[in-house]
C-alpha cells in the first residue's frame, strides 16, 4: 500500500516538475522576445525624437524596423500557441489524436535547450500515420524524459532526433542522439521515464549502436483502462 | 562618459544589434558578441570600460563568461543583463564579481547610468593600481 502511494506521489512531483522546466523555458523565451521588442520600440522612440530635432528617419531603416517587428511577434504568437496547447494537454488523460502534434509541439518548446547545447534536433513523421487513444500529457513527459537523459549523457554538441512510425499496434517514437551514452548516469530520470510510459500503457527500449543512442517509446493505439485509473 | 567602449554580449542577435544603435545613439562606442568565447577574446583585444552581459547563452555561460573576463583582467566592470533573473543568480554573478544585476527588459536610461557608473569605477581603480604600482617603484629605487 505504501509503496502504491509512494509512486502516486513520485509520479506527481515528476509531472510537476516536468510542467515547471517547460513553463520556465518557454516564460524565458518569451521575455527575450518581449525583450527585443521592447528595443525595437526604444529604437523608433529614439529615431522620432532625432526627428523632431531635425535628422530625418530613412525609410529603409522604418522598414528594417517593421520587419523585425512582425519577426519577432510571429515568433512570440508561435510561441504563446505551442504553451497554450502544451497547458491543455492536461485536461484530458484520454483523448483522440495524431501524435505528430505531440512531437511538434515538444519540438517547438524544447528548442531553446538544443540551442543551449548548441545542439540539432530533427524530426521525422514520414513513417506517421495513425490516430492514438492516449493520455496527452503522459506522451508530452515521456518524449521529454527521454531528451533530458540523451542531454545529460550526451557530448557537448550532439545532433538529436526523433523518428515516428506507425506499427500494428500502435507508435513508435525514437528519440536518438549521435553521441556516446551510459544509461546509469542517470537511473532516477530512467525511472521517472518508464514510469511515464507505464501511464499510457507504453513500453521503452534502450539501444546502443554505432550511430548512436536510441530510446524506442511504443504507444499502443488505445490506452490500457486499467492503467489510466492509476494516475492520481 | 562620452565615447565609452562597451561590449554586449548576448546570444540574441536582434537584441545586441537594436541595443547597440540605440547605446550609439548615445555616444556609446559599442562591440558586440553572441557567445562567451568570441567576448573573452574581444576583450583581449580592446580595453572595454564595461561588459553588459547575458547569464544564459549556448556554449560557455555567462558566470563563467564573467570569471574568465574578470581572469584577464581584475578591473572588468561586467554588467549582468538576463532574464534569467532569479536572486540565486544575481548572488551567484555579484559573488562572482559582477558590478551590477538588470533584469530585461531593461530602461535604457537606468542602463547608460549603470554603464557610466561601471566606466567611473574602472578608472578609478586603474588610476589606484598606477598610483600603487608608482609607490612600490619608488620605494624599491629609495627615491
Amino acid at each position: 500500500m505504501n509503496d502504491s502511494i509512494d509512486t502516486t506521489e513520485r509520479r506527481r512531483l515528476n509531472d510537476l516538475s516536468f510542467f515547471g522546466k517547460i513553463m520556465a523555458n518557454v516564460s524565458h523565451e518569451f521575455n527575450n522576445v518581449l525583450t527585443v521588442i521592447s528595443e525595437l520600440s526604444g529604437l523608433l522612440q529614439d529615431l522620432s525624437e532625432l526627428a523632431e530635432r531635425g535628422r530625418p528617419i530613412q525609410p529603409e531603416k522604418l522598414k528594417q524596423i517593421t520587419q523585425k517587428f512582425s519577426h519577432h511577434l510571429a515568433r512570440g504568437k508561435e510561441l504563446i500557441s505551442h504553451m497554450n496547447r502544451f497547458s491543455h494537454s492536461v485536461d484530458d488523460p484520454r483523448i483522440t489524436l495524431d501524435p505528430k502534434d505531440i512531437v511538434e509541439n515538444m519540438q517547438v518548446l524544447m528548442q531553446r535547450l538544443v540551442d543551449r547545447r548548441q545542439a540539432t534536433l530533427d524530426c521525422d513523421y514520414s513513417g506517421n500515420g495513425s490516430m492514438l487513444t492516449t493520455d496527452p500529457f503522459a506522451v508530452r513527459h515521456a518524449l521529454f524524459a527521454c531528451f533530458e537523459l540523451l542531454m545529460q549523457a550526451s557530448s557537448t554538441t550532439p545532433a538529436f532526433q526523433i523518428n515516428l512510425s506507425s506499427e500494428e499496434r500502435g507508435t513508435r517514437i525514437v528519440v536518438s542522439s549521435d553521441s556516446a551514452f551510459d544509461a546509469a548516469e542517470d537511473e532516477s530520470k530512467w525511472l521517472e521515464l518508464t514510469d511515464t510510459v507505464r501511464q499510457f500503457g507504453g513500453q521503452v527500449a534502450l539501444d546502443r549502436l554505432e550511430s548512436g543512442v536510441f530510446i524506442t517509446i511504443t504507444v499502443p493505439i488505445t490506452l490500457n483502462d486499467g492503467i489510466s485509473e492509476t494516475k492520481g | 562618459m562620452a565615447n565609452a567602449k562597451v561590449l554586449l554580449v548576448d546570444d540574441e542577435k536582434d537584441f545586441t544589434s537594436t541595443l547597440s544603435e540605440r547605446l550609439e545613439l548615445r555616444d556609446l562606442d559599442v562591440f558586440t558578441a553572441d557567445n562567451g568565447m568570441d567576448a573573452i577574446k574581444l576583450a583581449k583585444e580592446h580595453r572595454f570600460d564595461a561588459v553588459i552581459l547575458d547569464l544564459q547563452m549556448p556554449g560557455m555561460d555567462g558566470i563563467e563568461t564573467l570569471k574568465q573576463l574578470l581572469s584577464g583582467d581584475a578591473d572588468q566592470q561586467v554588467i549582468i543583463l538576463t532574464g534569467h533573473g532569479t536572486i540565486s543568480k544575481g548572488i551567484e554573478a555579484m559573488k562572482a564579481g559582477a558590478t551590477e544585476f538588470l533584469e530585461k527588459p531593461v530602461d535604457i536610461q537606468l542602463l547608460t547610468e549603470k554603464i557610466g557608473s561601471a566606466a567611473t569605477q574602472r578608472m578609478v581603480l586603474v588610476e589606484e593600481r598606477s598610483a600603487q604600482a608608482i609607490d612600490e617603484i619608488l620605494k624599491k629605487k629609495g627615491w
